[in-house]
């Protein structure tokens, strides 16, 4: 095993972070399947995380990172006694499993830094600790497997210099005496560490052959040829592959004669074992191959992956392919052929991956391609011109615009599965940490969402969760007395509409208690007027409030709102809505609506004066030309308008905009109803101008931010075009103070 | 006068350090003859539709599109506190790199691109008497011209740009 170096070339660097994405890749994927091995038994279940632990085990080993190697392993003996022991297993052992996924992530992402595995030693010993504690449990637990529990226990401390050969020779050992007591114990798992150790020990044979051949004293090294060559035939004997076995008692005789000193390597006695080493190597290999069909016929699935695991293992034996080759070329063309063997097995990836920054390279090209082509088919130039064959064309162009845009956010686009599964976890978690029953149902796992914005709504989704598992959900004691099921349920959903998404997380839980909501908000000042005239959303929303609840929240039935201020804001960023409706002691719904992308805004272009703005379509409720029965004016001159049930109050954007306005009397303009989270005001605007799809872009940084404008876009005639923002127009307009809304 | 592009020299890999040194693109404002460092500037567009931005200093005039990229404009007359003029034909948008920012300055008239060696530099005159000498760089001597060699820095950076800056996102918080 090589040692860990201070220098890592830059190929080995570029290698090791390959194995920490997939490794985080891995463990991403396979980390939904840890919660079910709480309920469902499946060995399906428990082999993939197996898998997972057994990878990484590999892989590391192939790097010489010795800590990591010592926590897979440990880990992994863990679950192969769970697949043993096909039973459910208990909440604790869950955890345990839980907290070495975060372990190795933390280790993994540490590598991908700092090239090594160092940092976390004693994280590392805690937890082989602990799974070894756990480990021994479940033998205890599996009465019949006592005798093979001994071996088992022969558990690898941090002892970082270990030998490979005696890994391979403890594995083998417990594979025969497992199997000696265990009968019926499952092949295609044995077959699979088989495999494994016997290309183990046949390349490192091999290795340990071609050191030999070269010097003429060989004590120590003809001992561990020998002793390779003999685990092997056991094994071999075993799994009844006889052929194999045949080779290996014809390789033991004469290694045992070279031992005795009866015969030497000369005379052609090194390239008879060099060939009875290749003759072995077939001979594994159509054995596996006829036994992976019987398989494959009953079972593909298991296979498939299986055969991956022979891929690293040419890689891991003690020293790197590449010093063979002055050595002997075969041998290396050899290793190289196994390794395209193995790797033309593997399922071969339709995906590849791409650095994000190109991807929104790519995006911001689109985006300007998009503004061009209007500013091309729209341009002022040819007003008022037939062109018929200039307009077939441009509509043309105009589609495949369209779709290259659409297949351009299909790129970013990825499932939310990932968002949702953490958050299974995550109930997990909480449940027990407050002693309740929850359970978490996922509808449209598979709705694609902007990578970008799939995070911005992690942060907000586990606000949302934490609180429906702490304060939604009632305890198990409470949900039965109130007629309820013992377990609460979480219903998290998602799906499109129109050019939004929405994300529903629903709670069968106490709801919310309004009058709670306004006793709170009372005492923290935060009424403006009696609590009668609120609507029940309006209540809802004041948990956004920052800070709101966030103290006594445990004597809080609902108090909701820890950390709902971040969840608004977050949102908010993404020009989405949040809506809460709550039936008290029935459920609490949370609604998100969130726009499919960041950086494309369906947006309504708006003149005021002879300037073009663009308000996001979201905002706007309606528009209308009110007459003047609908108007009336306070003391202070603020102009109200009523439509039909609803008084709004009236924002004139010219003045906001500082603009000379082509009306000034509200019946000439246009008066269009905004209505943003829960303010309802109108916009008087001197026209509208049409639907338009902008391409979001920032006022420059030496801008900074500006009041009441969130970005801007590029107009068809080529000018600038700003966006307006309706909640800070609200906000400065009406409020003029900040801090204050609602 | 015609428009002249340095972009293309300034854009060219090949051209290095060298070949800008000690250059200065010289611009009219108001009477006076200004020069910017040519490594700062990163080519000189025509007056432009501007759009406004609401509530920012009078000498942010506003944004353009440049190639589809907003560039901010800034009207060194009234940077300067010159009374505004109408802009016409001759007024040019002279676009600077600042710290990979791009700004637009908008200036009466470009003039050439001079060759002032750091010996022909003066020191900016040592006075307390207005606040607008903290743009000046050196006065490069040129015959018998004297050009004003502006500070690109100084002249961005704003006091009151920032403060509107920091109240707004105070308020966005």
């Amino acid at each position: 095993m090589f040692e860990e170096k201070p220098q890592v070339d830059e190929q080995t660097k570029d290698m090791l972070v390959s194995f920490v994405q997939e490794t985080i890749d891995s463990l991403d994927a396979a980390e939904p399947k840890v919660g079910e091995l709480e309920t469902v038994q499946n060995d399906e279940t428990v082999n993939t995380i197996f898998r997972v632990f057994h990878t990484i085990k590999g892989i590391a080993g192939f790097f010489g990172l010795s800590k990591l190697t010592a926590l897979t392993h440990q880990a992994e003996a863990l679950l192969d006694l769970i697949r043993k022991q096909k039973q459910l297993q208990s909440a604790d052992t869950i955890t345990l499993i839980y907290d070495n996924f975060d372990l190795l992530r933390e280790i993994v992402s540490s590598i991908a830094l700092n090239f090594h595995d160092g940092g976390f030693e004693d994280k590392i010993q805690l937890n082989v600790e602990r799974l070894h504690k756990k480990s021994k449990e479940l033998t205890d637990l599996t009465a019949n497997n006592d005798e093979s529990a001994e071996s088992r226990q022969s558990i690898i401390q941090l002892d970082l210099s270990m030998k490979k050969e005696e890994a391979l020779n403890e594995i083998a050992a417990n594979l025969l005496e497992q199997s000696l007591i265990d009968e019926e114990s499952i092949p295609e798992e044995m077959m699979e560490r088989f495999v494994i150790s016997a290309y183990e020990m046949v390349n490192e044979t091999e290795n340990v052959l071609l050191e030999i051949s070269k010097t003429s004293d060989a004590g120590e090294s003809l001992n561990i040829l020998f002793r390779n060559i003999h685990n092997l035939k056991g094994n071999a004997g075993f799994m009844q592959f006889s052929e194999v076995e045949k080779l290996c008692m014809q390789a033991e005789t004469i290694l045992d004669n070279l031992r005795k000193g009866e015969i030497d390597l000369n005379g052609g006695v090194s390239d008879f074992l060099f060939e009875q080493i290749d003759e072995i190597r077939n001979e594994i290999n159509k054995a596996v191959q006829s036994k992976s069909k019987k398989k494959s016929e009953k079972e593909e699935q298991p296979w498939r992956a299986e055969t991956k695991y022979i891929e690293p293992q040419p890689a891991s034996i003690e020293e790197p392919p590449i010093i063979e080759a002055n050595e002997s070329e075969s041998i290396v063309s050899k290793v190289a052929n196994e390794a395209q063997k193995s790797i033309g097995s593997q399922i071969q990836r339709k995906d590849i991956r791409v650095d994000t920054q190109k991807l929104d390279a790519l995006f911001d090209l689109v985006g300007e391609l998009i503004t061009l082509e209007t500013m091309i088919t729209k341009n002022p130039d040819l007003e008022g011109l037939d062109l018929p064959s200039f307009s077939k064309n441009a509509n043309m162009l105009n589609k495949v615009i369209r779709e290259l845009q659409e297949v351009t956010m299909a790129i970013r686009m990825t499932p939310l599965e990932s968002l949702f599964n953490k958050m299974k976890r995550l109930v997990r978690d909480l449940a027990l940490k407050s002693k309740k029953k929850v359970d978490l149902v996922i509808i449209g796992a598979d709705t694609e969402m902007d990578k970008n914005i799939i995070e911005a709504i992690s942060d907000p989704l586990v606000h949302i969760i934490r609180n429906s598992v702490d304060h939604g959900i009632e305890s198990p004691k409470a949900r039965l007395s109130a007629g309820k099921k013992e377990s609460g349920t979480i219903t998290l959903s998602a799906g499109y509409q129109g050019n939004e998404i929405i994300i529903s997380i629903l709670d069968d839980g106490g709801g919310l208690n309004k009058n709670k909501i306004l006793q709170k908000a009372r005492e923290r000042g935060l009424l403006k007027e009696a609590a009668d005239k609120y609507t029940d959303s309006e209540i809802y929303n004041l948990i956004f409030e920052a800070g709101f609840s966030t103290a006594d929240k445990v004597t809080d039935i609902s108090g909701r709102g820890v950390g709902m201020d971040v969840v608004r804001k977050n949102i908010d960023k993404l020009h989405g809505s949040i809506r809460i409706e709550s039936v008290e002691k029935v459920r609490t719904q949370f609604t998100l609506r969130i726009p499919l992308t960041l950086a494309i805004l369906d947006s309504m272009m708006i003149l005021v004066g002879d300037v073009k703005y663009a308000i996001p379509i979201v905002a706007i409720k309606e528009a209308l030309q009110p007459m003047a029965s609908q108007i009336s004016v306070t003391m202070d001159g603020l102009e109200l308008i009523k439509v039909r049930d609803e008084i709004y109050p009236v924002i004139r954007l010219h003045e906001f905009l500082g603009k000379t306005p082509r009306y000034h009397s509200l019946e000439a303009g246009i008066l269009i109803i905004i209505e943003s989270r829960e303010s309802k005001v109108c916009f008087f605007v001197d026209e509208i101008l049409g639907q338009q799809q902008a391409v979001v872009k920032g006022l420059s940084d030496y801008v900074g931010k500006v009041k009441g404008v969130t970005g801007c876009m590029i107009l068809s005639n080529g000018e600038v075009g700003l966006i307006l923002d309706p909640d800070l127009i609200i906000k400065h307009a009406l409020y003029d103070q900040p801090g204050f809304i609602n | 006068m015609k428009k002249e592009d340095v972009s293309n020299e300034y854009d060219d890999d090949y051209d290095d350090e060298d070949t800008q040194k000690d250059k200065y693109l010289t611009f009219r404002v108001s009477d006076e003859e200004y020069g910017l460092e040519i490594k700062d500037i990163i080519e000189i567009v025509g007056i432009q539709k501007i759009t406004q931005i609401p509530d920012v200093a009078e000498y942010l005039k506003g944004v353009i599109n440049l190639r589809g990229k907003i560039v901010p404009v800034i009207d060194v007359r009234l940077r300067f506190g010159f009374p505004a003029k109408e802009y016409e034909e001759r007024t040019c948008i002279v676009i600077v790199d600042a710290h990979s920012t791009h700004i637009g300055l908008i200036v009466d008239s470009v003039s050439e691109v001079v060759i002032i060696p750091a010996e022909q530099i003066d020191d900016p005159p040592h006075t307390t008497k207005g606040s607008k000498s903290k743009y000046i760089q050196g006065l490069g001597r040129l015959g018998e011209q004297v050009k004003i060699l502006l500070n690109l820095d100084i002249l961005l950076k704003d006091e009151d740009l920032v403060s509107i800056d920091s109240s707004i996102a105070e308020f966005k918080e």
